[in-house]
């Protein structure tokens, strides 16, 4: 998938490296917060900026090292990488920082936006706005699409888009839900890249 | 909140689907979008299709993450409350679980079966994220004019560099105006 993931490692992802650039939980909060209220379309990008262009907190190679981290863990890669991020700095007051700076802000906005979407949405206007975003945000994830099947197309397309295509299918046709679909179907992907990776 | 309306059971119903979603959801929350809308259209009954889609849309277009549709669905399945535990459900066990993974990563970072198991599931995602594609533009999009936008977004967005952002703009005008 990623060739550094087959480099040896050049860092320990828990320990900070002894240079000047470790930041206090408060610093560590305020990136974070700011990541989160710019992030537009893919956080990531975003942490990136934040996190090795203008602080320069990491590393590019450190970035991507953690990035393959988050992306190993299930849930949300960008909390994932609050959490690690923090930690690596200053421990759980770090992650709890960084996490925190990261959910509850949009949260409360979140919420304004519930309260705002019960009392308002029947109004002809705002649902008919409602209807042109809702097309929007739905091109939007078809792009999301188009470059996963792009990037799963440059790696053994032969054997990764049957697979990709028969999880689709049976989800799609409610025939497995996701959790049955990964039990069928991740043991035997999983088998073929082990196989092919020997 | 109609009558018979059971908020401690919303509640728990949301705390336990979001919680065990987001730990089986690798590749990020949209892998696990289409179980979400089975949840919460077809079997909890907390919002309608169009709802899902215009949830989806607001979190898109709001500052943070795009997973918070999750305090939005929260928010519709049980209110402000609902709002609080459907974030942290979503949040605070995989948050855990990435605490806990980082002190032994390094030990197996370069493992074989480590990173077979990272490649071999993304086919299997990526299968999800299509399904998800297809609900999503499926619930969005009920006129010839929402086809269109939504196939301008994803004109623009995979086949030139300008950001797809000025569309959205220009959608809820129309559709403010009453033509999509």
């Amino acid at each position: 998938m990623t060739s550094w993931a087959r480099q040896p490692p050049a860092f320990a992802l828990v320990e900070a490296p002894g240079t000047p650039n470790v930041p206090t939980t408060r610093e560590i909060f305020f990136t974070f917060f700011r990541i989160t209220m710019l992030a537009f379309g893919g956080a990531i990008a975003w942490v990136h900026r934040g996190l090795v262009v203008d602080r320069k907190w990491l590393t590019e190679r450190e970035f991507a090292e953690t990035l393959s981290l988050c992306q190993f863990l299930p849930g949300p890669n960008i909390t994932n990488f609050a959490v690690v991020v923090g930690m690596r700095f200053r421990g759980v007051r770090g992650a709890v920082a960084a996490l925190a700076a990261l959910i509850v802000p949009p949260m409360f906005i979140l919420i304004g936006i519930g309260v705002l979407y019960e009392r308002i949405a029947h109004v002809a206007a705002v649902r008919g706005a409602l209807n042109g975003l809702s097309a929007a945000a739905a091109g939007l994830f078809v792009v999301l699409l188009v470059n996963l099947l792009r990037s799963l197309a440059r790696s053994r397309p032969a054997v990764n888009l049957p697979i990709a295509a028969a999880s689709f299918a049976a989800v799609l046709s409610g025939v497995f839900s996701i959790p049955l679909a990964l039990i069928a179907l991740g043991p035997i992907s999983i088998a073929v890249a082990w196989f092919r990776r020997r | 909140m109609h009558a018979g309306y059971d908020f401690w059971g919303a509640l728990y119903a949301l705390f336990t689907r979001v919680s065990g979603l987001a730990l089986i959801s690798f590749g990020g929350v949209n892998t696990v979008l289409p179980a979400l809308h089975h949840q919460a259209v077809n079997e909890q009954h907390w919002m309608t299709d169009r709802d899902f889609a215009n949830l989806f849309a607001l979190a898109s277009v709001s500052p943070g993450p795009n997973f918070m549709v999750l305090t939005l669905i929260g928010f519709k399945a049980a209110g402000i409350v609902g709002a609080i535990v459907a974030t942290f459900a979503l949040c605070i066990p995989t948050s855990l679980l990435a605490f806990a993974v980082v002190k032994v990563w390094d030990r197996f970072k370069t493992a074989h079966w480590r990173m077979a198991i990272q490649e071999g599931l993304v086919p299997v995602t990526v299968g999800f994220v299509a399904a998800a594609a297809v609900l999503l533009v499926r619930a969005s999009d009920n006129s010839i004019a929402a086809y269109a936008i939504t196939a301008a977004v994803a004109i623009v967005g995979t086949l030139t560099r300008f950001s797809p952002l000025w569309i959205f703009a220009i959608s809820a005008i129309v559709g403010a105006l009453g033509l999509v």
